[in-house]
């Protein structure tokens, strides 16, 4: 859902040029189906969804981690990869994807190796993601699938919004994201978008936070969303991020609605279901 | 200036207790509030008191709270390891003992152990710090001078700081690695009750222990030899010290992270004031550190950036000069 704190997380290096796609697509025409490895966490999970097992030539180690990828069981049989150059010289691969995480430095040796690179950027709206999909699925020839998906995934973001009742904004419920570390999302996310077609306020906009900002434990006590999305099992390993999250001051009044991290990770088609389950609770909760 | 010693602590006492209700008053951050901020005092007389009692409950309490605290344990850990020593420059965050103790502490959380028992956490505190202050005690017993002491807090700070940064990059929680900065640097920020239900009797018990020695630290200041003739228990006395030093900071950095130099700012501006006297020095700076640490808290909060500062960089900066000036004046003693 665009809140792809682990894209950022998991390989540490932010990189905000957008590379030029190589030239590429024109091989598809062939029989031989494109071998592909992919650099960053949400390119593997779009990668995994849409391409031949045959297909995928490597993926991050990251998508193993059932904390982190929604498809980590089926993501174990490949090979894994660190986001690196060098991680994937022995392999045989056609295409590799890269995203924001991958330095310009493993960036311009693949170009050095004449690898062909597909560049995407985190999803920040239903649009760019879509976008994403799109490309990616072209790049690795398999549009059809794309095309079905998007269809599929639009069909019930429409039937979110025909559903919803017709009250003006300003009497919609307020929701808000906590992920780890306190950090919430705001306007520009996809998050917030999705949060707006189920029929939410989000709290962290109304006081002028921005996505990645911490909302303070005590302007969220204040600001008493009516739903608080929040993960809350506490994971196998425990880090200061997640204790957080278990503070007793949340325990009192704000209803919690517990959503799998991983699905809040990397932006997929899934969404339209994240977005099902909110206006379901918003039902709830006008009722 | 001159003042009694018992005036010195009604001030000192005075001042804490200012700074404790303050505290309590502030929110986390200045610019958190949106230009209107609340004033809690006022909420808590108002209809809607909810929010305002679980605001004040279970995140301003606890702050203040472990802020003085922790503040007075490092006050008097320091004043405490300085006697013990006999080193003025001995402070558990120059000399390794809380640098040890954020291992200790890390290794107990990042391997899941303080998840299954919360105790795990402050006794890992306890168990680095309680090895750091054994290992700079059997050196400094053979009469070490200021350099080794400084030496051996500059290797034990290495390996204890090295270490904790590998426990946490093994831990395959990938926030784990970025934490490092809370337990280098130190916070108050979002503790809850339970890291004070879990610190608090803890730090309690290694200050009992310390003020039952401090009559027998004004003898021990003259030596081991002079002090076991004047009928000092001098191995219980050291093993009180340490156990003593030992639990106030490692139960105290398990939840607060290294916050350094507070033991060796507060207990030199009292000295003086406590005319020289160990044991009043080790009451004076309980209330000193408490004192400090308290308005350091405070200032964290009141300086408007937009993450969030460390309360480290904040006692780093008063002290680290101060502890430069320290070095400068032993320099021109020993020529």
């Amino acid at each position: 859902m665009g809140i792809s704190i682990f894209s950022r997380l998991g390989l540490c290096i932010i990189v905000a040029v957008l590379a030029p796609i190589a030239s590429y697509g024109t091989a598809a025409g062939t029989t031989e189906k494109l071998r592909i490895a992919s650099f960053n966490l949400c390119t593997d999970t779009l990668l995994l969804q849409y391409a031949d097992p045959q297909q995928v030539a490597s993926i991050t180690w990251l998508s193993s981690d059932e904390n982190l990828s929604p498809i980590a069981t089926y993501a174990q049989q490949f090979h894994r990869n660190q986001g690196r150059a060098e991680d994937i010289l022995r392999l045989s691969v056609d295409l590799v994807l890269t995203g924001p995480s991958t330095s310009t430095a493993t960036r311009a040796m693949l170009r050095h190796m004449h690898v062909p690179t597909l560049h995407l950027d985190d999803a920040t709206s239903i649009n760019a993601l879509s976008i994403n999909i799109r490309r990616l699925t072209q790049a690795i020839g398999q549009s059809a699938r794309g095309k079905e998906s998007l269809l599929q995934m639009h069909e019930k973001l429409t039937e979110i919004t025909n559903t919803a009742d017709k009250t003006p904004k300003d009497q919609w419920p307020y929701a808000a994201f906590l992920q780890p570390n306190g950090l919430t999302v705001g306007y520009g996310s996809l998050s917030n978008e999705l949060l707006n077609l189920a029929g939410f306020r989000n709290s962290a906009t109304l006081l002028g936070l921005r996505t990645y900002q911490r909302f303070p434990l005590e302007s969220l006590l204040r600001a008493q969303p009516d739903l608080l999305i929040a993960p809350t099992d506490q994971p196998k390993y425990p880090a200061l991020a997640q204790e957080l999250l278990q503070h007793p001051a949340l325990s009192g009044t704000m209803l919690r609605h517990q959503i799998d991290p991983s699905t809040l990770i990397c932006a997929t088609s899934r969404i339209a279901d994240v977005a099902m389950t909110l206006a379901t609770k918003r039902q709830q909760l006008v009722r | 200036m001159h003042i009694g010693f018992r005036k010195l602590l009604l001030l000192l006492a005075v001042t804490t207790l200012c700074l404790f209700c303050l505290s309590l008053m502030l929110p986390s951050n200045i610019l958190s509030t949106n230009g209107a901020a609340p004033f809690l005092l006022l909420e808590l007389l108002n209809d809607d008191t909810d929010i305002a009692q679980t605001i004040l409950i279970e995140l301003r309490i606890p702050r203040a709270t472990l802020a003085l605290f922790v503040g007075a344990s490092l006050g008097l850990a320091g004043a405490a390891m300085q006697g013990l020593l006999r080193n003025p420059l001995a402070e558990p965050g120059v000399v390794g003992v809380s640098g040890s103790a954020a291992l200790g502490a890390t290794l107990a959380f990042y391997t899941g152990l303080a998840t299954i028992a919360p105790l795990a956490l402050p006794l890992g505190g306890i168990a680095g710090a309680l090895a750091a202050v054994i290992v700079l005690f059997s050196m400094a017993g053979k009469r070490a001078g200021t350099t080794t002491l400084l030496l051996a807090g500059i290797a034990i700070n290495a390996i204890a700081g090295a270490l904790t940064a590998l426990v946490l990059n093994l831990s395959p929680n990938p926030f784990a690695a970025m934490e490092i900065i809370f337990w280098q640097m130190g916070s108050l920020a979002d503790r809850s009750l339970l890291h004070l239900q879990l610190a608090g009797p803890l730090m309690a018990a290694g200050w009992i222990l310390i003020l039952l020695a401090a009559p027998a630290t004004r003898a021990l200041s003259l030596g081991e030899v002079t002090a076991a003739s004047l009928g000092t228990n001098v191995r219980t006395t050291q093993r009180q010290i340490i156990v003593g030093t030992a639990l106030c900071v490692g139960a105290g950095v398990a939840v607060t992270g290294v916050i350094g130099f507070v033991g060796l700012v507060v207990p030199h501006l009292l000295r003086k004031l406590c005319a020289n006297d160990p044991a009043k020095l080790l009451l004076a700076s309980a209330g000193g550190g408490a004192t400090l640490l308290l308005a350091a808290d405070i200032a964290v909060r009141c300086i408007p950036v937009g993450t969030e500062l460390k309360l480290g960089v904040i006692t780093a900066l008063l002290g680290a000069p101060f502890f430069l000036y320290l070095i400068f004046q032993l320099r021109t003693l020993e020529q």
